[in-house]
């Protein structure tokens, strides 16, 4: 990259309740990369699993942690953020990880492109349960109106293609604040899609083409014991916006449409085809590189 | 076992990034061999620190880059082989996974990843790209090769690879030192005369973009060395006409591109999913 930066301040969250035995990879993943302007916050639920153990041995670097008895994870989320002050947000739950060059890679990004009010990866990266790398997949880009369409739930499988992955989404404060500053906790599982609702009214998502963050397959995960109830959460957030979910008849113009030649993408109209926003990085002159927003098409 | 040999020269502002990405891992059966070429800069002192938890190291000049790869490949155990240089890092879960996987699959000789990340000057990750998985035939006639003529589409990474001993001593349990730079393409040339090459669905290493590394400033010597290799096995390079029928083909869904005699089989690696294991699934690209 082209000169020093003016690294931003950002504040990251961990919920953590009754999963030490992720706990310090967790919290390892946040603090070993070193991000010189980091703010970490880790909110458990009176553990009574040896997690305090865990979080006593990080306390120094820890900017505020606390356990006592909470409503839950995204309660918990919510408690952290209150005292979060960094320019950039997001939240790591206990049992997912950061990749080596996650933050620097967010900072670096906040900082050179102001424009950009939230990201996420085009690669959402999952875990096994022993933590390693398993599955990674390129998703092609986001886009509002596909969003309450229902593209990044699987309401419609055809639709559908991928999540946005909660892990690898960072925001800037400005955003979070005009989104309201709060998560829904009435939805008791589909929190961040909730948040992502009110995100999309406010600004894009961009698509950063590079892994951030991994996402751990548990057999005994909130998420996926409870997937339908998780759907059936997200659908009633598409619904406050109007869900319009693709009929059978459009599905299969959508699934004739893929087909197409990448290059035909372009000539579609608006709304069968959808524009998205991605950063990546660009050489500059055979020595160095800079982060660019590039304009893409997906069907 | 894994034995992974790292060979340096002067670059100690990376060399203990990458170190500590091998000693990191967390594999207990890891063995680690540096072979440093007599550097100036301090590399000596960093690999010092770690010491005891290399196999074998040295400082002394030596014969070159090659010269010190097989040097570092005599000392080696390993089931497991690989190299990596000492400006480039394996990612946190490399070594278990490949562990998991030549476990899992006794057929499998090597295999590289299918998702190469590129890093910058302070370790930051830049890009990943999807590749489309690799082909013995493709690879003779110049897929992996970057050179003009509009086939090649992706080069195998090297810090992302690793085989077998049985597939190494097959080979010739060594490098060429009678090239300079392409000393990994010429052995993924003879790996190729004994085995397929597969491609595992996550990342395992960056290559480190120093706008002055030496594959950079070398790159015509590099593809020289590289197309002196491929004539050895005289596979024709795809005519103007056959690479545009090629690209025309491109624009086909992926299963009409399966046209006999064009389209090149790969093997795939990927993840079943929650509660699976990995499986082979087979792969094709024009």
């Amino acid at each position: 990259m082209t000169g020093p930066i003016d690294w931003p301040k950002i504040s990251i969250i961990t919920p953590s309740f009754n999963q030490a035995a992720f706990l310090e990879s967790c919290l390892r993943s946040v603090l070993d990369e070193g991000y010189p302007n980091l703010e970490y916050i880790v909110i458990d639920g009176a553990s009574e699993d040896g997690s305090l153990e865990v979080i006593h041995r990080f306390a120094k670097q820890l900017s505020f942690w606390v356990s006592e008895p909470d409503q839950g994870n995204y309660p918990a989320v919510e408690k952290g953020f209150a005292r979060a002050t960094g320019e950039i947000m997001g939240w790591l739950n206990s049992d997912d990880l950061y990749l080596p060059w996650t933050l620097r890679v967010v900072g670096e990004i906040f900082a050179t492109l102001p424009e950009v009010q939230w990201i996420t990866s085009q690669y959402p990266l999952l875990l096994s349960e022993d933590g390693l790398a398993v599955q990674i997949r390129r998703l092609e880009g986001f886009n509002r109106r596909a969003f309450y369409r229902g593209r990044n739930v699987p309401l419609n499988r055809f639709f559908y293609t991928g999540f946005i992955q909660q892990e690898s989404t960072f925001w800037r404060r400005s955003l979070w604040e005009r989104a309201g500053s709060r998560l829904d906790v009435t939805l008791p599982l589909a929190c961040d899609f909730e948040l992502w609702g009110r995100f999309w009214q406010l600004a894009e998502l961009y698509g950063v083409g590079v892994p951030l963050a991994g996402f751990r397959i548990q057999k005994q995960q909130k998420t996926s014991l409870r997937f339908e109830d998780y759907l059936r959460d997200a659908e009633i957030v598409l619904q406050r916006y109007g869900l319009r979910k693709p009929g059978p008849s459009e599905t299969m113009v959508l699934r004739l449409l893929r087909r197409l030649p990448r290059a035909c993408v372009r000539w579609l109209p608006e709304g069968v085809a959808y524009s998205t926003k991605l950063i990546l990085s660009k050489e500059v002159e055979q020595r160095s590189f800079t982060w660019r927003v590039i304009e893409g098409r997906f069907i | 076992m894994i034995s992974i040999v790292t060979p340096s020269f002067n670059q100690g502002r990376y060399l203990e990034s990458c170190m500590r990405s091998v000693l990191d891992q967390g594999l207990s059966d890891l063995e680690y061999i540096v072979i440093d070429g007599g550097s100036t800069d301090g590399s000596p002192d960093i690999i010092r620190k770690y010491s005891s938890q290399l196999r074998f190291w040295r400082s002394a000049p030596d014969a070159g880059y090659l010269a010190a790869l097989n040097e570092g490949f005599s000392k080696t155990s390993g089931e497991i082989l690989a190299w990596i240089n000492s400006d480039d890092k394996y990612v946190p879960w490399a070594f278990q996974v490949i562990a998991d996987v030549f476990k899992k699959f006794p057929q499998v000789q090597w295999l590289t990843t299918l998702f190469p990340l590129v890093m910058d000057e302070e370790d930051r990750v830049l890009s990943c790209r999807q590749t489309e998985g690799y082909n013995r035939t493709a690879f003779y006639r110049g897929r992996n090769l970057r050179r003009e003529g509009g086939f090649y589409s992706f080069v195998i990474q090297q810090e992302s690879t690793f085989w077998r001993r049985s597939l190494w001593e097959a080979a010739g349990g060594r490098l060429d030192e009678a090239l300079k730079v392409a000393g990994d393409f010429e052995l993924w040339a003879r790996f190729f005369e004994h085995a397929d090459l597969y491609a595992l669905a996550v990342p395992l290493a960056c290559f480190r973009f120093q706008g002055t590394s030496l594959s950079f400033e070398q790159a015509d010597l590099y593809r020289q060395e590289c197309e002196a290799v491929l004539e050895r096995y005289g596979l024709p390079e795809p005519s103007w006409a056959e690479v545009h029928l090629r690209r025309a083909l491109r624009i086909l869904p992926p299963r009409l591109r399966r046209v006999p005699g064009l389209a090149y089989p790969a093997k795939i690696i990927e993840h079943a999913g929650r509660n699976k294991s990995w499986t082979v699934r087979p792969g094709w690209f024009v």
